[in-house]
């Protein structure tokens, strides 16, 4: 029990030096201005108990009026210098604590995105961790700053409670060692009983993401249709606040304990004050001081008692903590010492031949396999047809691809050399992926297509032609600041785009990858919501441009069999391999699988060939 | 605004039904706090004016009871009134998501300037149930004020004149804090634009596309950028409202001195006592206190009274636009749906979307609605859904306005993507759904099948895209007895066999899965092979009817259908041309 009690110890005074060790990003200059502001503050308490004492003592001296001068000059300067310290405190604390924070969260998504891969964002734990560091806290703003922050104000009052003892014991070193003691032994108590309020406020983090999940349902567009059409208002409204109740009814059972058991604060803090007061009191009505050494020894002790209280700052201190750990945690993830970039051989700059060979895969921690032994040849140039049904490993297998996840089984070379031995970001910039699920970044138009490859200066031209060859030049010239309009309702001045547009702005970005050097063009149902006539196009308009004219390699993974039958090869994905492959007339020859689903989506039209002859 | 009840009462009133005991005792426990100051004033001018031993203990005791009452008892008050606020917090948010999802009609979650009073309340709702404990404070300061003052004034009437030394403090920080207040609105954008990037660059969604672009760069550079330019204004802010601050509390600071001279020049003549200096030293530190506590909770008060119109705003949003029909929906129809001359603009904009639309849904049949992008078919479906009303015209159902009908009732028999909940416990029901819409290989790929907790968010399981739309589907089959069912583009991401059995069960000519007697589908998609089927094909162009008719009749007049039809047939049909 008791070594229990000494790591905890040890562990709160490790944190409390990490969230020091954050103080220096706050900036040379703003970190002396701090430390200065604090030691000049912490001087007025026990300075203006003195300099009133000394005012008192020559007013009562009859000697002569003039003699309150001096020290009537002095109060002054220190109770000024008090006020505009503190003051002056306030811009410099919160550009300390922006600065401190700006300086973590540019890290986090450092951390975030450092390792080669992606698997860790799917661990559990994970995500909740980078919520923790990410949040900016309740009602009050609680960040790993506003902690360390918090200590430097914490050292300010403690520093500040001292000189105030000091004061107090030159006159009653007993009284004065008591109180310091007594205002400490206070602090330290309910330090420890709030200790438990932070913790349950960090565990219940998942439980705040949910709320925030819920909340944005309701009051957003995205699903606002179906919550009308289903009346889902009322039960959704219920499940925000069963999270909301879940994590509170702890805090507020443990807030309420805590509040009961104040009592003892109270009679600590009576007791002192009765110290305080009934010494100087009986040694003024003893005779033993005078009246200005009274008021210095009672104002000294109120310097104590108000320089050693409790302040926002300790609260802060408890609350950072939980982000700090959660840091610590994302740091000490194993996939942070796995090298970000894989093997250091840089990728071919013209298209390569890609190969699966015996690939397998599984989620960790699942037993699934959602890829079992693939075969799969890419060949440079070629336009590849992948088809298959829903969950047969489609995205996996671009997953694999890019080196976002690792095979568990076979291998995938490029001209012949494992993947692994690439440096992936070099072979990322090889590749242009248009995902079902597509970004739409909260950026402009021009960022939007120009993010396909950052890695290059954008020119308005470029850009322009890639839009064009998307069939979204005519709506980027509807917009009201053409390139340069916000593509987010969210954020002032945006507007938001249909379904269709967005997909032509994704297009017009893998196009803009595709024509600065990013050779594989990886296309995820690319078509899903496009209107007949742009469907009917992509296929010249995009595949085959790519493909024929810049001799790049094109993926077209879709439904939409029309369009996937004319690419120069199609396999056909099921239970996470390759069942049958070749072109569309060999595979309709073969009679198979795809036979059969093309026979399917054509015969909708076919039924009517009496009326319509092929051309 | 009339007959509305204040923020203070409405808001007091929320927390003494959410829990009277706490309430009562913030409240006395504020009467109580504002007595100790003065009290621990009264103590230590006595402490040092006592002429009898049994007088100094009194003052002794009555100074270390304001004290602890000052060290321990302000902080339960201060617990209690976090504790009430987070309760108070969770009834407003409830209220807020009550208002926002059950108002019949989209508007205010569409248009961009009333979703950026919706995400402004949604923040606000804290600062709005705290409002009421600005105003405790600020009141029960004020109180404490008066009561130092009295004491004063008995030292020497003269020192009454401090109150007035309040009066820059006052002003100058209601200045300070509207300039932060200030600062802070201008930098919302910004900060909500770091947090978005930031979200990006953190989430695991995002996570494939931007680390294959390797934009992550970009937008971390970006979020720090929105972050430093938000910090430079926020603290330029600060700092001016440190100057104000300065300036305010150095007005008071100089009084204080004053009165501290003014009085010693009282002792040093013999008029006044020691005890009289010693009280006025220690109440001036309190008062600074005392001020500060009114300024901030007058500030928390007005930044509650500006959520709180708001809040008035949305509720009266949702009062116009409840719907105030009550003729019961039908339970099967007879004619149909018919749309009489219906024009559509959204409000807040001049862009008509639909002009002079008429249509007549037969009861019974199926209707496909075609069109480019942007032809106006997503607000075709909004209208007949009742989520907005139309700028003209009307639209009728066997007869009877929409507007005249029982809304939820109408739309309890629309299916388009959720079922009814009471039947979620229904395990046959549930298990015909999930068979119907192909999802059984959904569900056997879960861990823990139909009970599976799905979403990441919720650490359950993800599914694909595809996975997705077939759960939806299964939803949509819950509801049995539709009368209206609505088919928007719904097979985007469903494999050819799941997207064929889906079709054929709603469009093909044995569609009697449908349920109820004189159903109506209507189907809005891109994909004519299915189209074609319908009963009755309307071509949409720039929110007007351009043709319409069955796909023989259409085919025959050669227009934009036909040509449609031909491009994405020939794509199937056509010999491959490579």
């Amino acid at each position: 029990m008791r070594r229990a009690e000494v790591g905890h110890r040890l562990e709160v005074l490790r944190l409390r030096r990490a969230l020091l060790a954050l103080l220096p990003g706050a900036g040379r200059g703003v970190l002396g201005a701090l430390v200065g502001a604090h030691l000049l503050g912490s001087l007025a308490p026990g300075g203006i108990a003195v300099a009133t004492g000394w005012l008192l003592t020559s007013a009562l001296d009859t000697a002569g009026a003039g003699g309150i001068v001096a020290p009537l000059a002095l109060v002054a300067v220190l109770v000024l210098l008090g006020q505009c310290v503190e003051i002056a405190r306030e811009p410099l604390d919160l550009l300390a604590v922006r600065r401190i924070d700006g300086r973590l969260r540019s890290e986090l998504r450092r951390r975030v995105t450092g390792p080669r891969g992606i698997a860790h964002l799917d661990e559990v734990g994970y995500a909740d961790d980078v919520a923790r560091v990410s949040e900016a806290g309740g009602w009050r703003t609680r960040t790993p700053g506003t902690g360390a922050v918090g200590q430097l104000t914490l050292a300010g009052r403690l520093l500040g409670a001292t000189l105030s003892a000091f004061v107090l014991a030159w006159y009653a070193p007993v009284l004065a060692v008591g109180l310091l003691g007594v205002t400490l032994l206070m602090r330290a108590g309910i330090r420890r009983q709030w200790v438990r309020l932070g913790g349950i406020w960090d565990s219940r983090s998942g439980d705040r993401r949910r709320m925030k999940y819920w909340a944005d349902t309701l009051s957003g567009p995205r699903d606002a249709k179906e919550i009308r059409l289903f009346g889902l208002g009322v039960w959704m409204t219920e499940r925000h606040t069963d999270h909301g109740r879940a994590w509170l009814t702890e805090i507020w059972a443990e807030r309420r304990g805590i509040l009961r058991r104040q009592w003892w604060t109270f009679l600590l803090a009576l007791g002192a004050g009765l110290a305080a007061l009934s010494l100087p009191g009986a040694a003024l009505a003893a005779g033993e001081i005078g009246a200005g050494e009274l008021i210095t020894m009672v104002l000294a002790a109120w310097g104590v008692f108000t320089a050693g209280a409790m302040g926002h700052e300790a609260f802060d201190i408890e609350y950072a903590v939980g982000a700090l750990r959660a840091f610590e945690r994302l740091a000490a993830h194993p996939s942070a010492a796995e090298g970000g970039s894989g093997g250091t051989l840089p990728a071919p700059t013209a298209p390569t031949h890609i190969c699966f060979k015996g690939t397998g895969f599984r989620y960790p921690g699942s037993d699934r396999v959602v890829l079992d032994g693939l075969d799969l040849d890419i060949r440079p140039g070629e336009v590849l047809g992948i088809v298959g049904r829903n969950g047969a490993g489609k995205t996996t297998m671009l997953k694999l691809l890019t080196g976002l996840q690792s095979p568990t089984a076979g291998s995938i070379t490029l001209d012949g050399v494992d993947l692994a031995d690439f440096d992936v970001d070099s072979w990322r910039r090889r590749v242009s992926p248009v995902f079902q699920d597509f970004l739409h970044y909260p950026l402009t138009a021009r960022e939007n297509i120009a993010l396909g490859a950052p890695e290059v200066d954008a020119d308005d031209a470029a850009i322009l032609s890639a839009a064009d060859a998307a069939g979204a030049r005519e709506l980027i010239e509807r917009l009201p600041d053409g390139l340069d309009t916000l593509l987010t309702r969210e954020h002032t001045g945006g507007v938001d785009l249909s379904g269709g547009q967005w997909q032509r702005i994704a297009i017009a970005r893998a196009l803009f990858a595709v024509a600065h050097g990013r050779h594989l063009l990886v296309l995820d149902e690319p078509t899903a919501h496009l209107d007949v006539r742009a469907e009917t196009e992509f296929y010249d308009r995009v595949v085959a441009a790519v493909s024929g004219v810049r001799g790049s390699t094109v993926v077209l993974i879709s439904h939409r069999l029309s369009t996937v039958r004319r690419a120069d090869r199609i396999v056909l994905l099921e239970g996470g391999r390759t069942t049958e492959a070749g072109s569309h007339s060999e595979l309709m020859d073969l009679g198979g699988d795809y036979a059969d689903l093309y026979q399917l989506q054509a015969s909708r039209f076919v039924a009517d060939e009496t009326e319509w002859t092929v051309v | 605004m009339s007959g509305r009840p204040s923020v203070v009462t409405g808001i007091l009133r929320i927390a003494y039904a959410a829990d009277p005991r706490a309430t009562s005792a913030v409240l006395v426990l504020a009467c109580v706090n504002a007595l100790s100051v003065a009290a621990s004033g009264l103590s230590v001018r006595q402490l040092a004016n006592s002429s009898s031993t049994a007088a100094l203990w009194l003052a002794v005791v009555v100074g270390a009871v304001a004290y602890a009452m000052i060290a321990a008892v302000l902080r339960v008050q201060h617990n209690l009134q976090v504790d009430l606020t987070e309760r108070v917090d969770l009834v407003l948010s409830q209220r807020l998501f009550g208002l926002a999802s059950r108002t019949p009609t989209l508007e205010h979650l569409e248009r961009p300037e009333f979703l950026d009073r919706l995400s402004s309340i949604r923040s606000g709702t804290e600062t709005l149930a705290g409002a009421c404990w600005g105003a405790v404070g600020a009141g029960s300061s004020m109180l404490s004020l008066g009561l130092s003052v009295w004491l004063l004034t008995d030292v020497h009437p003269a020192l009454a004149l401090l109150v007035l030394l309040a009066v820059p403090p006052l002003v100058f920080s209601r200045r300070a804090s509207r300039l932060l207040g200030q600062a802070r609105d201008r930098m919302a954008d910004a900060e909500r634009r770091e947090e978005h990037l930031h979200r990006l660059g953190t989430e695991a969604e995002a996570a494939k596309e931007l680390r294959i672009s390797q934009s992550h760069r970009v937008i971390g550079a970006r979020a720090d950028a929105y972050w430093e330019s938000a910090t430079a204004v926020l603290v330029r802010a600060q700092g001016r409202a440190a100057l104000w601050q300065a300036a305010g509390w150095g007005c008071f600071a100089v009084g204080y001195v004053g009165a501290l001279a003014f009085v010693a020049h009282l002792v040093a003549r013999g008029s006044g006592t020691v005890g009289d200096l010693l009280m006025v030293a220690s109440l001036s530190g309190y008062l600074r206190m005392q001020l500060q506590a009114t300024v901030t909770g007058a500030s928390q008060l007005a930044e509650g009274r500006h959520t709180m119109r708001r809040l008035w705003w949305l509720e009266d949003h949702a009062e116009r636009q409840s719907h105030t029909g009550t003729e019961p929906a039908p339970r099967g129809l007879t004619r149909g749906i018919s749309l009489r001359g219906v024009s559509f603009t959204y409000p807040g904009t001049d862009n008509t979307i639909l002009r002079e639309i008429d249509l007549e849904l037969r009861a019974g049949s199926t209707v496909a609605i075609v069109g480019v992008n942007g032809a106006g078919k997503t607000t075709l479906v909004k209208l007949l859904t009742g989520m907005y009303e139309p700028t003209a015209g009307e639209i009728a159902v066997d007869g009877v306005a929409l507007k005249r009908l029982d809304l939820d009732a109408w739309r309890a028999r629309h299916a388009i993507g959720i079922g009814d909940l009471p039947r979620a416990d229904d395990p046959d029901a549930v298990a015909r759904a999930v068979e119907s819409a192909h999802a059984q290989a959904v569900v056997d790929r879960l861990p823990a099948g139909l009970d599976s907790q799905l979403g990441r968010i919720f650490d359950g399981a993800e599914l694909s895209r595809g996975q997705w739309q077939k759960v939806a589907l299964a939803r949509a089959m819950m509801r049995g007895e539709s009368l209206l069912w609505i088919l928007d583009e719904p097979t985007a991401a469903l494999d050819p066999q799941t997207e064929h059995d889906l079709y054929e069960r709603f469009v093909g000519a044995d569609s009697a899965g449908r349920g109820a007697e004189g159903a109506i589908t209507l189907l809005v998609s891109h994909r004519f092979s299915t189209v074609r089927m319908a009963d009755h094909i309307v071509v949409l162009s720039d929110g007007e009817v351009a043709e319409e008719g069955t796909h023989a009749q259409l085919m025959e007049r050669a227009g934009p259908y036909a040509e449609l039809y031909g491009t994405q047939s020939r794509a199937y049909t056509a010999a491959q041309d490579s």
